[in-house]
């Protein structure tokens, strides 16, 4: 179920699964710790020195501990701590700005470990605006989460001291999931009172708009233009309604006194699933960027990812479990965004659930990762744009998943892409070894 | 560092289970000392394996899960795999999130961590421990492995299983620390019968109200219901969550019918029920004899670690803060007709004396009437799950069954330190259960 986990939570990192278990297996033993409410997985190499680096590595509600990353990791001689949130599995219940004590909690355990001097933390999909919050938080105090123009602040919580990681690596991060929301919103559906209505000229799933359910979609730029105009008023929209409930509740007009339930209904409806061709501001760089290809060399060149469109995007945008179903207090902290159009014109400073708003206050050294084969390559660079870091880096892995494994869609000639989960991490052992 | 202050936090860490008290009395510390346990990852389960720091290799192993507490370093994987014991603890595919069970799907959790353990080396005995939520999983899933699908279908279902759970394993033994009756169960007796919400608003029926003094409500210590308020109390009970039930069905079969606006599930809410917030009257006054007092004598554990035979009462106190919970958003149990009908609901026709357990798959008192191997249940002395418990042994057919209450016990095994009268009265109850427990599973194996 999307409002639960299977497209929100487990898909995200699903691809980076395929090799988990025999992968998992075969690496050490991963020792099982307990941090509180975090369940975690410490990996250390079968062989070699011991380790002086440790990487963290979650996902905001997913289970990585089974990913292939932090087996990967061990194998390139570093310690690897993955481990789940206290919201684990649960979409529903997300409080964003709860997150960064977990993440504190496995710090401060590596931290502690025997021989670990250098500390990095991995931001993947839903981690990386987990890992930025907190990252941010470190580096320049929790001011930098109480600005009054969040929907959101951290202001209520107690977070302690929190000791900055040396390092971030961002493979294929995301904008934070309020873009993810913003940009997967359909528009042309409501429910109300049980009665649901369409609105013909803003269906994604039309083929009169240009869906193709076996290829990639032919939409008119005008309907791309008017969708991501609507996608944007939509999200406007249900902040007020949020917001006005709300004031309902703390007024005491309210059946109940503390929160509710909000359902968005209509899929995961976003224009560079349906046509990646489309959406060339999300799936291209504005300038040349460094491109890890398959054979491990580097090119610099103007990128565009070899994405295809997802077979039938449709499937399951009348369901509920296309649904995104939230209370009304994680709507607020981990779904609202400002913005006047859902593609190009998004205050991202807005929410504490951003990575673009807070890789611009972290200055430790950070990689950006995009993945060839997927749709953040413009993200990716805006983050390596506004990142106040002074040793950066941006790097796209050529034919990649989100999950770093291949995009066998993709290929024009069979294993055209097939190095890409071992370049990833390969670039990141070098990377890292070069700076600690 | 986690301060755990809001309200819903509270409603989490008691839907996680459990027990928080367990967790944080004990468990942290405790998982952290003993041994290195292993994670392992049996998609969709994740799992933590406890070996025994020293000693020979176990041949026993024991399973325990909750069906979405989260459960890996929970107080008895390092309490029995200190005794001996192979220990697998793990959580199925819906921690952390009651919306998305399904119930009959929890059983294949069970299977995959039973084939797991079998596969150890040196493991000639599986126990399965069902506490708490993982009591219904448990004997689920052991029901069905002795008996066959026919456990687990048939017109009095409210829900039926699939192919899918034939040719289960079934275990060696059972052990029961605190079982409860089922969720379905728990959902019933944790609605409040008095309260509707009517253009929205909430509405209060003054004469099941069970927050009204008049009625023998406390708001600061022990209420006192009557006998005749109980009755009333338990009979609407049974008549709302009938109503529910007939709700979501009628819903249920206008989604399969295809007309609603979904076509594969939707949202039901259960106002005013969710665990932090349970409306149970027994919550409030701790004496009620429907759940805190054994029918017969049985026998009691003491803190000195004797037994005796006598009627156990618990000493749980009351928890008049829970009536602050139940009217919020908090006090909702946010299901669909998937999560409701499988494993939040139960016919009836009185919350206490008239449930038909069988309605539901999610029920261990009609689980352990279909069990035979050697059961052992063990009621904390310190919580709300005695009678119920004792009904549980007063079904089983197993021809080699114990029950035994432990003296002071909350739910999570620890000692109830603020039901003592003197400093330490109960504060060898974790012990004692876990002593008991390796003394009655070595003894069989």
């Amino acid at each position: 179920m999307r409002f639960a986990t299977k497209i929100a939570s487990y898909a995200v990192a699903a691809s980076a699964i395929l090799t988990t278990q025999s992968a998992s297996y075969a690496q050490s033993n991963p020792s099982y710790v307990r941090l509180g409410p975090v369940n975690a997985a410490r990996f250390v190499p079968d062989e070699g020195p011991a380790p002086h680096i440790a990487f963290v590595s979650a996902h905001r509600t997913a289970n990585t501990i089974g990913s292939s990353t932090c087996t990967e990791l061990a194998q390139r001689g570093f310690m690897a701590i993955c481990f789940e949130t206290r919201f684990r599995n649960d979409n529903i219940g997300i409080q964003w700005e709860e997150l960064p004590h977990d993440v504190k909690a496995v710090v401060d355990h590596a931290r502690e470990q025997p021989g670990i001097t250098r500390v990095i933390l991995l931001g993947h999909s839903g981690g990386s605006p987990m890992m930025s919050l907190y990252q941010a938080i470190a580096e320049n105090g929790k001011s930098v989460c109480e600005r009054l123009e969040f929907f959101t602040t951290c202001a209520d919580e107690d977070y302690g001291e929190m000791v900055p990681a040396d390092g971030i690596v961002y493979p294929d991060a995301h904008p934070g999931n309020p873009v993810q929301a913003l940009r997967s919103f359909n528009p042309s559906v409501t429910i109300k009172d049980g009665v649901k209505t369409i609105i013909p000229e803003l269906d994604p799933y039309s083929p009169a708009n240009g869906y193709n359910p076996h290829g990639s979609s032919t939409y008119s730029q005008v309907f791309i233009d008017r969708y991501y105009a609507a996608q944007s008023a939509k999200m406007n929209a249900l902040i007020e309604e949020v917001q006005h409930k709300q004031n309902l509740i703390a007024g005491g007009e309210y059946a109940y006194n503390d929160d509710d339930l909000i359902i968005i209904p209509g899929g995961n409806a976003v224009i560079a699933h349906a046509a990646p061709d489309l959406a060339r501001e999300l799936t291209a760089t504005r300038n040349p960027a460094k491109l890890m290809r398959n054979d491990g060399s580097f090119v610099t060149e103007n990128f565009t990812s070899v994405m295809v469109a997802d077979e039938d995007l449709a499937a399951g945008g009348d369901s509920l479990d296309g649904s995104d179903i939230h209370k009304l207090s994680t709507f607020m902290s981990s779904v609202a965004i400002r913005s006047r159009n859902a593609l190009d014109d998004i205050d991202h400073c807005s929410t504490i659930n951003s990575t673009i708003c807070f890789v611009a206050d972290i200055t430790a050294p950070v990689v950006f990762m995009a993945m060839g084969g997927y749709k953040f390559i413009r993200d990716h660079e805006i983050m390596y744009e506004v990142s106040g870091s002074e040793d950066k880096d941006f790097v796209i892995i050529e034919g990649a998943l989100h999950g770093y494994n291949p995009c066998t869609r993709c290929e024009t000639t069979p294993g055209q892409y097939g190095n890409s989960t071992k370049n990833t991490f390969d670039y990141i052992r070098d990377w890292t070894n070069a700076r600690f | 560092m986690y301060k755990g202050k809001k309200i819903m936090n509270y409603s989490r860490l008691a839907s996680l289970g459990l027990f928080a008290a367990a967790l944080s009395v004990a468990g942290i510390s405790a998982a952290n000392a003993q041994s290195h346990p292993e994670y392992i990852h049996l998609r969709p389960v994740s799992a933590a394996l406890y070996m025994p720091d020293e000693g020979p290799a176990p041949h026993i192993a024991f399973l325990i899960a909750h069906r979405t507490g989260n459960n890996l370093g929970t107080l008895a994987c390092s309490e029995l795999s200190s005794r001996g014991f192979m220990v697998l603890c793990w959580n199925t595919r819906f921690v952390n999130n009651e919306t998305i069970v399904n119930w009959e799907e929890t059983a294949l959790d069970v299977k995959r961590a039973m084939e797991f353990a079998r596969a150890q080396p040196g493991i000639e005995a599986v126990i399965l421990l069902g506490h708490s939520g993982g009591s219904p999983l448990m004997s689920f899933y052991q029901a069905v492995a002795e008996n066959g699908l026919s456990f687990c279908r048939g017109p009095n279902k409210l829900t039926q299983c699939g192919d899918e759970l034939a040719d289960l394993i079934p275990a060696d033994a059972m052990y029961f620390p605190d079982a409860h009756p089922g969720n379905g169960v728990q959902a019933l007796h944790g609605l409040n019968p008095s309260l509707s919400i009517v253009d929205g608003r909430i509405v209060v029926d003054p004469s099941l109200d069970p927050f009204s003094p008049d009625n023998g409500f406390n708001p600061q210590g022990a209420s006192q219901y009557s006998d005749e308020f109980r009755d009333r109390y338990h009979a609407a009970q049974a008549v709302v969550m009938n109503a529910k039930i007939a709700e979501v069905e009628a819903l249920r079969a206008r989604i399969d019918g295809g007309d609603h606006i979904y076509p594969d599930d939707d949202i039901v809410l259960l106002p005013f029920d969710a665990q932090a917030g349970a409306a149970r009257l027994d919550a409030f006054d701790p004496t009620v004899p429907e759940t805190m007092v054994t029918a017969q004598a049985r026998k009691l554990v003491r803190n000195d670690g004797t037994v005796v035979m006598q009627i156990a009462k618990s000493v749980m106190l009351p928890k008049p803060h829970q009536a602050l919970i139940n009217r919020t958003f908090e006090g909702v149990k946010v299901l669909t007709t998937t999560s409701f009908l499988s494993a939040n609901s139960v016919r009836s026709t009185h919350a206490m004396d008239g449930i038909d357990h069988c309605s539901t798959n999610s029920s261990t008192n009609c689980a352990v009437a279909n069990i035979r191997v050697p059961t052992l249940i063990a009621a904390m002395g310190a919580y709300n799950h005695l009678r119920f418990q004792e009904i549980m042994y007063e079904d089983s057919p197993a021809e080699d069954k114990d029950f035994i209450v432990i003296e002071g016990a909350v739910h999570g095994y620890t000692a109830c330190v603020p039901c003592e009268t003197t400093p330490g009265q109960y504060s060898n109850s974790a012990k004692n259960l876990f002593d008991y427990t390796a003394e009655w599973a070595n003894a069989r194996f």
